[in-house]
């Protein structure tokens, strides 16, 4: 896979962000994201939770 | 005095109640799934007493071989011990299953002790191909029998699917299927190289971005059924177009992800570790629960040699990798298993998981746009 920058990434998601956001308005009721409990995520992927974001990744040694 | 810890460093436990699986699915990736080896009461009993000190909720997830094949019997006395901890809502329980044991008395069991339920199966009949059992016999009957009965039972159920090439090329009778077999949540894992599973239909890079835009656009017509990996990245999309980045903030907690085997041996990091040859699977036992009390060994774990070489590679990964923020440094079982090291950055799976998600939910949208 080509390796696009980071910046050139989130570009590209900006761009479909309309798309996505008409996705979102029409399936919303649908489609709830908040903070679903997922089975078996991996130890990587972590979880989503309503806790600010604070820029940093926090790696588990750091909790 | 007893010392309550406010961080443990995992929020799931995962549980090997027993090592044997009447199934011989042909991708899987545990050795010893012939070998009756059961979990004991004093493996649990010492667990649920460190738990005492754990001042959060913990998931147990109860994962063998096949959980189920332990008898109803022998995981009542497995599952006791955590009873006071469940009634004071600090643990919850959840067990992945192959769903082909599954019975009346079974969900008397899972509904007492409020059990989460996964069960594995990969889509409809031709899909499960090599979900058999030890006889060769498909397993595919006796897992929508054994779904049907939670259904009787009123027990909600969740699926993991496992995707290769064989499974991923008709994603609108994929995604129907999942639909119609009435789940509250699908999970995919894409098939990965790992313990036993070495050589098998695991996806081109091409096939698997092919696979996500087409699972992706079935799923956006009538998008019903939750998908996890879905999910997670239109979470990923929305906080990365945010405007007010603190309004749609997430936070990645990552976790050690104990895994507890029958013998009460502990792994971190990834259960599939686990699946290790046996010589290479003591290289990453942490310690044992009979032994020392699990907050104990997990404090050591952050810094058991593995846990530092995992440590590097998602630093470089956070360094070098433009996917990082949405997956956060890649499995831990997939590093080792691709390269023979934790210290790596990129590996096939993330190129069929990670990056080909990303990358094929942004095709179906630019096609939406």
């Amino acid at each position: 896979m080509k390796q696009e920058n980071r910046s050139s990434l989130e570009d590209r998601v900006t761009s479909v962000k309309p798309a996505l956001d008409g996705f979102m308005e029409e399936k919303r009721p649908a489609v709830d994201v908040s903070n679903r409990q997922v089975l078996f995520l991996r130890p990587a992927e972590g979880k989503f939770d309503d806790t600010p974001w604070n820029g940093e990744w926090k790696n588990y040694t750091d909790r | 005095m007893t010392t309550i810890e406010k961080d443990s460093g995992f929020v799931h436990i995962v549980l090997q109640p027993t090592s044997i699986c009447n199934l011989n699915c042909r991708y899987c990736y545990l050795p010893g799934r012939r070998e009756i080896n059961h979990m004991s009461p004093q493996v649990t009993t010492a667990i649920a007493t460190s738990l005492e000190n754990v001042n959060q909720e913990t998931q147990i997830l109860w994962h063998g071989g096949e959980a189920l094949a332990s008898g109803i019997g022998r995981f009542t006395k497995l599952i006791e011990p955590f009873e006071h901890l469940r009634s004071i809502g600090k643990i919850r329980h959840s067990v992945q299953t192959n769903g082909t044991l599954i019975s009346d008395k079974w969900c008397e069991f899972i509904k007492h002790y409020n059990m989460g339920v996964g069960v594995s199966i990969d889509g409809p009949r031709v899909s499960n191909a090599r979900r058999v059992d030890w006889n060769n016999n498909p397993a595919f009957d006796r897992t929508i029998s054994g779904i049907r009965k939670l259904q009787e039972h009123t027990i909600p159920f969740r699926v993991i699917a496992v995707v290769s090439e064989i499974n991923a090329t008709d994603t609108d009778a994929f995604y129907e299927f999942f639909r119609k077999l009435g789940c509250e949540n699908l999970a995919i894992n894409v098939e990965e190289q790992e313990g036993l599973n070495r050589h098998s239909h695991i996806m081109l890079e091409s096939g698997a971005r092919q696979f996500w835009k087409n699972l992706f656009q079935s799923w956006a017509a009538s998008p019903d059924l939750a998908i996890r990996e879905f999910d997670r990245v239109i979470a990923w999309m929305r906080a990365t177009t945010a405007t007010n980045p603190e309004e749609h903030a997430r936070a990645m907690k990552p976790d050690m992800w104990p895994t507890i085997s029958t013998s009460g041996d502990v792994v971190v990091l990834a259960p599939e570790l686990m699946a290790a040859r046996p010589k290479e699977m003591k290289r990453f036992v942490v310690g044992n629960v009979l032994e020392k009390p699990l907050t104990a060994i997990m404090k050591d774990a952050r810094e058991a040699w593995y846990a530092q070489e995992y440590r590097i590679g998602v630093n470089e990964c956070r360094k070098t990798c433009p996917y990082f923020s949405f997956c956060g440094g890649g499995h831990a079982s997939n590093k080792y298993y691709e390269t023979g090291s934790f210290a790596v950055t990129e590996t096939r799976h993330c190129r069929n998981y990670d990056m080909s998600l990303v990358e094929g939910v942004l095709d179906a949208l630019n096609e939406m746009r």
